[in-house]
């Protein structure tokens, strides 16, 4: 078998430092992998120095929340209860609103480098109490809005809580901003199911990341919380088992598919952004699963590096199973156990993504070099980090 | 005069669907739901009054109304577009139905 030359995994001090200077936090990411990942810089602990300071320190202004009351109208944002630095109110909607979107926050920032949902520190409103006896929650494209659930009928009435209760609808909606400065995906049909599936696998993250909790741990519930007991179901979604998360006379039953053989053909939720969402979901949580360890840090880089440079708004499930399988190889290598896990996770859901071509009669290929964990050919590794890990528009 | 009200979409996505008939509530509830539709000014409404706008888990809105002359009327809605009458008479409706259903 060809060994091959060591040099061809060197990535050249000088392009390291260029990409530390220029490059992208995911390229930065990608530069620090490729050394420590490389046998040839293991123990060469000066290199490493560094470079991981400058690759993960987050370019952070800080988080900046705003809470307003909307009184139970719906005119927004409302009334200014708290700010970024105030102690708490007292009032549950308010002070969970604040550390929700703090904790969403943090993860972005964090773990992904990402300064707020437009990364450039927008300020994080959010408004509580909107309206009366309203059964959501939303984004409107500019904040955060939450309503109090059922909590004005007696409590044998109630189905629904506020809806601020559980940490991953808080991230859920949080996300949707992010979404929409980064691929835009359309809100109709599978871009739309992308749409929400990017909110749930965010918003899990988020509590999980708070709870300090494995893949393995969590219970890959959205909005857990919501429900009250008179209602016989356990959460809104489930990840790990889409279709299972309620089943109740008022509510009916969980419509979520969790494979592409029962995908959802509907013009309600605008062509079922909330319905097929199960399918993402499920492809995600078996990426994770596989991974093991903490979602956010192998599946949530890769899925999030697809949400801000590789789809766009009329993106499909087939693209986002192409961009994250390619992602995977170039973050963690060829052929790496978190590329195996990511085909897995579409796999499982009826989504093939990276099987090998069947060579077809002909003229003989000519042979390509094929990289290794963390280490690229040489021109690809000198030449094309920027350009491989490229975001997807300029801006 | 039958109401029918469809909502859907919503971060739960889970579809509601309620209906009355006036004549069989209350007159105090029916009264607020025909002051309602007046001040809608409902069966001149155009039929889609969905607001283009960006955002995610908006509620969508199908609201039909048959009065007892049998003119028949449907309008479609979001959470940006909906009147503020239309929100009142829905919320009624859905919230309505829902503990009718439970009988
Ligand atoms: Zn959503």
């Amino acid at each position: 078998m060809h060994t091959r030359h060591p040099i061809e995994c060197i990535v050249p001090p000088y392009v390291l430092r260029s990409i530390q200077a220029n490059g992208t936090p995911a390229q930065q990411v990608w530069a620090m992998r490729t050394l420590t990942n490389s046998a040839q810089f293991r123990g060469q602990r000066q290199v490493l120095a560094e470079i991981a300071p400058l690759a993960l320190a987050p370019r952070v202004v800080g988080k900046r929340r705003m809470i307003y009351d909307a009184e139970h109208g719906f005119i927004l944002p409302g009334r200014l209860v708290r700010s970024e630095g105030d102690p708490p109110t007292g009032d549950p909607a308010v002070d969970e609103a604040y550390d929700g979107s703090g904790h969403t926050y943090d993860l972005f920032s964090e773990i992904f480098g990402r300064d707020s949902i437009d990364g450039r520190g927008l300020q994080l409103d959010s408004t509580v109490h909107y309206q009366s006896s309203y059964d959501n929650a939303f984004w409107n494209g500019q904040q955060m809005v939450y309503g109090d659930g059922d909590e004005d009928l007696p409590p044998a009435e109630r189905l629904f809580n506020r809806f601020t209760l559980s940490l991953d609808v808080i991230g859920h909606e949080l996300t949707h901003g992010v979404t929409q400065y980064e691929a835009r995906l359309v809100y109709w049909n599978q871009p739309g199911a992308l749409n929400e599936s990017f909110s749930d696998v965010f918003g899990i993250l988020t509590r999980q990341r708070a709870l300090n909790q494995t893949a393995a741990e969590s219970d890959w519930l959205i909005g857990a919380e919501l429900l009250t007991s008179n209602v016989n179901g356990k959460a809104i979604r489930s990840m790990a088992e889409p279709g299972t998360a309620y089943n109740d006379p008022i509510l009916g039953r969980d419509p979520q598919p969790g494979h592409m053989n029962d995908y959802v053909n509907t013009f309600d939720d605008n062509g079922g952004v909330h319905i097929n969402s199960g399918i993402p979901n499920r492809a995600f949580y078996i990426t994770a699963r596989e991974l093991g360890g903490f979602a956010w840090e192998r599946a949530g880089q890769i899925w999030y590096y697809a949400l801000r440079d590789r789809l766009q708004p009329q993106s499909n499930f087939q693209d986002a199973a192409t961009a994250t399988y390619e992602l995977a190889g170039e973050l963690y290598g060829s052929g790496s156990l978190e590329q195996q896990a990511v085909r897995t996770g579409w796999a499982e859901v009826g989504i093939t993504v990276g099987e090998v071509p069947q060579p077809e009669p002909g003229p003989v290929p000519i042979p390509q070099p094929v990289p290794g964990k963390g280490c690229l050919p040489v021109a690809a590794s000198v030449l094309d980090p920027v350009l491989r890990l490229g975001r997807r528009r300029s801006s | 005069m039958r109401i029918h009200v469809v909502r859907s979409g919503g971060f739960s996505g889970i579809r509601m669907e309620g209906e009355v008939d006036t004549g069989r509530l209350p007159e105090s509830v029916a009264e607020e739901l025909r002051t309602l539709l007046t001040e809608a000014n409902f069966f001149a409404l155009p039929s889609d009054l969905t607001t283009l706008t960006r955002g995610a888990d908006q509620f969508n809105y199908e609201v039909t109304v048959e009065d007892d002359s049998g003119q028949v009327h449907t309008v479609t809605t979001n959470e940006a577009g909906i009147p503020p009458e239309l929100r009142a008479l829905a919320h009624t409706v859905l919230r309505g139905s829902r503990t009718q259903s439970d009988e």
